[in-house]
């Protein structure tokens, strides 16, 4: 019995260390836009939201992607947005995550 | 002997209502079991001319594939034996084959992945000279018992130039 | 090792039998979105030239940490239309099962204006 639960204490601790260190990601969508021919200046913004038990009460954390593109690019337009929507899971049922990546291309005054 | 009567009576009628009851709930259920199910995985908007999508003509391409989930397939298969032997051996099969299928699911599994790749060339196909916006990119299935449709539809508008 | 009455200690006939469903059950994919980027209007696309690029990654038992492979396939695609416009991006991302395994998959297809 004592074996058994040291084993089931070390399994769990394992888990927890590995989750912790970089967490399981997987890609849950992704959208392209019309890549431009100048592609000299790339700027990008990330949202991130972590949830404990799964327990999520708003998405407005990606309400102010695209303010945070326009900030870095201000006298210009951002084309050939790639958008990635990724699921984190640190460990599963108690700590998770959701990161959504969008970089593009700041192209000067068109 | 009456009392006996009235038993039987009671017997018989309760038997003949839960018969009843079990055919009015497997004719309401038929109808939903024939027609599927539609689950909506992703949407996604694309860039919008006004000017096309208001004035231009609409187009709907829909592409899909038979997709099929081996789990029901197990269950049915069990549901249809009643030797318990067998049953131990589809549930060994369908576990066996689950080891093989491991990874992230949306919708029920297919054997080609490449089947909406011809969507591509179908927008084209549908607007060859003119200007196409509103592009609305959707992700369905639409869900049968043990099979399903594993469906990409394309929206889109053309404004003929 | 004894099978006992098991579908493993039936003999050849049944062995194949699993091996056969295990090999059918083994090609599975899942296709999870297919996106249709936006084709720009100035584009002439009688002169646009087709571009493809594949990303993929390995996973076992769902441990990895990044999914670099989509900005590799992005950078496969640039790479093939330096200088000019890449328009009608059609993105799509499936997995293809295995055992105890996956591979994920992102394919780009697109027009190149130059």
């Amino acid at each position: 019995m004592k074996i058994q639960t040291s084993k089931l204490l070390f399994s769990l601790g394992f888990m927890l260390l590995m989750g912790s260190q970089a967490g399981c990601v997987h890609l849950q969508s992704l959208s392209q836009s019309t890549i431009p021919s100048e592609r000299t200046q790339m700027v990008r913004a990330e949202a991130y939201r972590f949830y404990f038990l799964m327990f999520n009460f708003n998405n407005d954390y990606v309400n102010d992607m695209a303010e945070q593109l326009a900030n870095q690019c201000p006298k210009g337009h951002v084309k050939g947005v790639l958008t990635k929507h990724e699921g984190i899971t640190y460990f599963p049922i108690i700590a998770h995550a959701t990161r959504v990546e969008a970089r593009g291309y700041c192209v000067a005054g068109q | 002997m009456r009392h006996h009567r009235a038993l039987r009576f009671l017997h018989d009628f309760s038997s003949r209502l839960r018969f009843a009851r079990i055919t009015v709930v497997a004719l309401s259920l038929t109808p939903m079991l024939l027609s599927g199910c539609a689950i909506m995985h992703h949407t996604q908007v694309g860039e919008i001319d006004s000017q096309a999508v208001l004035k231009g003509r609409r187009f709907e391409i829909l592409i899909s594939e038979t997709g099929v989930n081996f789990d029901e397939a197990a269950r049915v298969g069990k549901a249809l034996t009643q030797h318990q032997q067998t049953r131990d051996d589809i549930g060994g099969v369908a576990g066996i084959i689950s080891l093989f299928q491991m990874g992230p699911r949306t919708g029920n599994q297919v054997f080609s992945p490449m089947y909406a790749d011809k969507a591509f060339d179908l927008i084209r196909k549908e607007c060859p000279r003119g200007v196409v916006s509103g592009l609305v990119s959707i992700r369905e299935t639409a869900k049968y018992p043990v099979v399903s449709g594993e469906i990409v539809k394309i929206i889109g508008y053309c404004r003929e130039t | 090792m004894k099978f006992g009455n098991s579908i493993l200690g039936r003999g050849p006939k049944a062995l194949a039998l699993g091996a056969t469903l295990m090999w059918l059950g083994g090609c599975t994919h899942a296709l999870h979105m297919v996106h249709e980027g936006d084709l720009s209007p100035s584009a002439k696309l009688g002169e646009a030239r087709r571009v493809m690029a594949e990303g993929e990654q390995r996973v076992v038992m769902g441990f990895v940490g990044q999914t670099d492979y989509v900005d590799q396939a992005r950078a496969k695609l640039e790479a093939q239309c330096r200088g000019g416009q890449i328009t009608g991006i059609q993105s799509r991302y499936s997995t293809s099962h295995g055992f105890l395994s996956w591979t994920n998959r992102v394919r780009f297809q697109a027009y190149c204006v130059e």
